[in-house]
């Protein structure tokens, strides 16, 4: 009775939960499903995919926005985000599309979120030395990144490019994506040492499957993101 | 090799002129000005003037420091506003296509 009770609270109207996609197939309606056991409000952003999604066959009961061409997925965030600011959202979950990220994860973020009366709960893979079996270079590549963003943006993460975050409204009304690729998590992190906001990392169970790895990044989008921040950094307009 | 530097150092505000100009802002005229005296140079040299470089020689100049750095400002300066109009056309081709696909949300 408890579960339920605590699974109620979560359907509530104000909890939104975002997830960009492009070009996503059967994995993307899995993870629809299971979100929509815990979530009553999901926002789904097709950045411009070229097949045609099965979301309209499974009648799935999302918010559903199609932007005309590919913007990037920072672009596809930021839409997600506009639009859960007009429904009235209060807690904003950010999630991605390959079912990397576990619906239990983001629970309990929020969770953390209300009961700390924190502005941003971020998803850490390196959080508490967890044991994610994420392939090495992988892991090379992201502990160079977090550590080139941290300075960049005077923040302290563990892991700045996991797309698991939880965040409130006063937090989403900051965020301004400009960064439309995958550099985007800079725009959303830089927000915690520009205002102050409080923030606290949760460590986040992330699934490795092949699929999810031929859909991720490439390792070599690395240069791409280091380029991103760096123009970011020396431009601004 | 004080001029070296001098020119070098010209160089290196000129840029951070650029990088951090506003529009509207003064400092925009500036480095307007700064880059058509530098184009005035250009041109010049590029019509075999012996003006400059006799100029280059009393201030003890190295020339072909001088072109390299000379044409390294020019690739910066245009890098900087390539870069500058490809990201106001990616931000205003962003805007468009956000407000056309929130105004043809549904609920499937």
């Amino acid at each position: 009775m408890k579960h339920l009770k605590k699974k109620k609270k979560l359907l509530t109207n104000d909890t939104f939960v975002i997830v960009p996609f492009y070009n996503e197939g059967k994995v993307l309606i899995n993870v629809i499903k299971k979100l929509k056991n815990s979530f009553k409000n999901i926002i789904c952003v097709d950045d411009g995919s070229n097949n045609k999604n099965q979301i309209g066959k499974h009648k799935l009961g999302v918010f559903l926005i199609k932007h005309p061409i590919n913007l990037g997925q920072g672009a596809a965030l930021q839409t997600g985000i506009n639009y859960a600011i007009k429904k009235k959202a209060k807690t904003i979950v950010t999630f991605d599309a390959d079912g990397q990220h576990s619906a239990k994860d983001a629970i309990e973020m929020i969770k953390l979120l209300k009961k700390n009366d924190l502005d941003l709960v971020q998803g850490s893979r390196f959080y508490k030395k967890q044991n994610n079996n994420i392939p090495f270079i992988r892991k090379l590549i992201l502990r160079v990144a977090t550590i080139i963003a941290n300075f960049f943006d005077n923040t302290q993460f563990t892991d700045t490019h996991n797309g698991l975050r939880v965040f409130n409204l006063n937090f989403a009304k900051k965020i301004n994506i400009k960064n439309n690729r995958m550099s985007h998590p800079h725009d959303i992190n830089k927000l915690v040492s520009k205002y102050n906001f409080k923030f606290s990392e949760y460590p986040t169970n992330i699934k490795y499957t092949h699929y999810s790895l031929s859909k991720g990044q490439k390792n070599l989008n690395a240069i791409n993101i280091l380029f991103d921040i760096l123009i970011s950094q020396l431009i601004k307009k | 090799m004080l001029t070296n530097i001098i020119i070098f150092t010209f160089y290196i505000l000129s840029i951070y002129y650029a990088l951090n100009v506003n529009e509207n802002s003064k400092l925009r005229i500036l480095l307007i000005i700064i880059s058509s005296f530098f184009i005035l140079i250009f041109f010049s040299l590029m019509i075999g003037n012996n003006l400059i470089f006799n100029l280059l020689s009393n201030l003890v100049l190295d020339k072909y420091i001088f072109l390299i750095s000379l044409s390294m400002y020019f690739i910066i300066i245009l890098s900087i506003y390539i870069i500058r109009e490809l990201k106001s056309i990616r931000e205003k081709l962003t805007t468009v296509s956000r407000k056309l696909a929130l105004r043809k949300t549904s609920k499937k």
